[in-house]
């Protein structure tokens, strides 16, 4: 009786604890913004494709740190018009996709993990930005190479016919995980 | 059920003696009749340890205890509890736990278990200093508060019913959730972005080390 409550807290904590020695932040919101990124003209009656790299591991560098895990989910994309943006408004776009692209050779498939669909009125319909949500239990950590995230954006709709630039507001989850164990092993 | 009725009637006078009464007998002494006995002295008990002091105090500093000043209750022999305020130089916090101490030994171990909570201090100053700490980071230190829940080997030198000085070595569940947004500007091959990080939730485990002083009224 006595070793069985000796025992008892030692189990509860390596039963609550998984790995013994592990450090985990969690970030329920980290936004990045990516000021001014550049969109191509898009010819009359055709749709934008273009594909947006992300260099997450300059901007979160804690994700290419060794021993460290993490899972990234993108909760929200945001692209807002500026007084440089050569482009008024977004009333011409009809609707917006954005998938991850996976690295090259990998088995996984592109994955969609936000979309826009302009709402009928009497929603504006000239907005200046565009909020784009959807699946948040994505898990991007596959989908980085580097650090570099690829999404492919794909617009419909009546599209600028000259260049223009917005900003891109990505919302995301993060979680990161230091396992001591890994570290100290040789 | 011929025996079973023989056995109650031969139990039932036996029963009644053992009460000292016997049917149409006077419960009074004869005068006449010396005291009885006094019975024969048994045989004496084992004599049983001097049961130990329940109230004392406790003194001690480490990680992530900080400094902690503890009253201690001894409920049981072996089991002794302990609650006091906390300081870890940024602030003030509580710490409640139990120790098993099975041995009366000059060196004895123990096994504890500990759970703390610091309340909210502002640590805006360590970023301040050059300690290495991102400038960024500083919003996030304006209210840093943590819990731990901790368990501890250690070994007691001294006695369990006056001073005793401890050494507790063990692991603790840190966790804390940070409130506030930190934002930082980064150049990357995208371009300049600005990074924001709001209420991040930060839970570790961490080795933990107790050196103290316990002294029993």
């Amino acid at each position: 009786m006595r070793r069985l409550l000796l025992g008892l807290p030692v189990l509860a904590l390596l039963a609550g604890c998984g790995g013994l020695l592990f450090a985990e932040l969690e970030v329920p919101s980290v936004t990045v913004k990516l000021v001014d990124q550049a969109f191509p003209a898009t010819p009359t009656g055709s749709d934008l494709v273009t594909e947006v790299r992300y260099d997450l591991g300059a901007q979160l560098p804690s994700i290419t740190q060794p021993n460290v895990k993490y899972v990234l989910r993108l909760t929200g994309l945001e692209l807002d018009l500026t007084s440089t943006s050569n482009v008024a408004d977004f009333g011409g776009v009809q609707e917006v996709r954005i998938e991850a692209i996976p690295p090259a050779g990998s088995p996984l498939a592109p994955v969609e993990l936000v979309s826009y669909l302009k709402p009928p009125p009497p929603a504006d319909q000239n907005p200046t930005s565009i909020v784009a949500t959807g699946q948040t239990n994505v898990d991007l950590a596959p989908y980085l190479v580097a650090g570099q995230l690829t999404l492919r954006v794909t617009a419909k709709g009546s599209l600028p016919t000259s260049p223009w630039n917005a900003s891109v507001l990505g919302s995301f989850f993060l979680k990161l995980t230091l396992d001591y164990g890994d570290v100290v092993k040789p | 059920m011929r025996t079973l009725l023989l056995l109650l009637a031969l139990a039932a006078p036996a029963a009644a003696l053992a009460d000292g009464e016997l049917p149409g007998a006077e419960a009074t002494v004869p005068a006449d009749l010396p005291p009885p006995p006094a019975p024969p002295p048994s045989a004496s008990p084992a004599p049983s340890a001097p049961s130990l002091p329940r109230l004392g105090l406790e003194v001690d500093l480490g990680v992530p205890d900080g400094a902690v000043v503890a009253l201690v209750y001894r409920p049981v022999q072996v089991l002794r509890l302990s609650a006091g305020p906390a300081w870890n130089y940024l602030g003030f916090g509580l710490r409640v736990g139990a120790t098993v101490a099975p041995f009366r030994w000059a060196v004895s171990p123990t096994l504890s278990a500990d759970y703390g909570h610091f309340f909210d201090a502002d640590a805006r100053f360590i970023a301040d200093r050059s300690s290495g700490v991102p400038a960024e980071v500083r919003p996030l230190l304006e209210k840093v508060s943590y819990d731990y829940l901790g368990g501890q080997l250690g070994l007691e030198i001294g006695s369990p019913r006056g001073l005793a000085f401890f050494l507790r070595g063990g692991i603790a569940y840190v966790w804390t959730t940070v409130r506030g947004t930190s934002q930082a500007l980064r150049s990357s091959s995208s371009g300049q972005a600005v990074v924001s990080v709001s209420d991040p939730r930060l839970r570790a485990t961490i080795p933990t080390l107790d050196l103290g002083v316990l002294y029993f009224f």
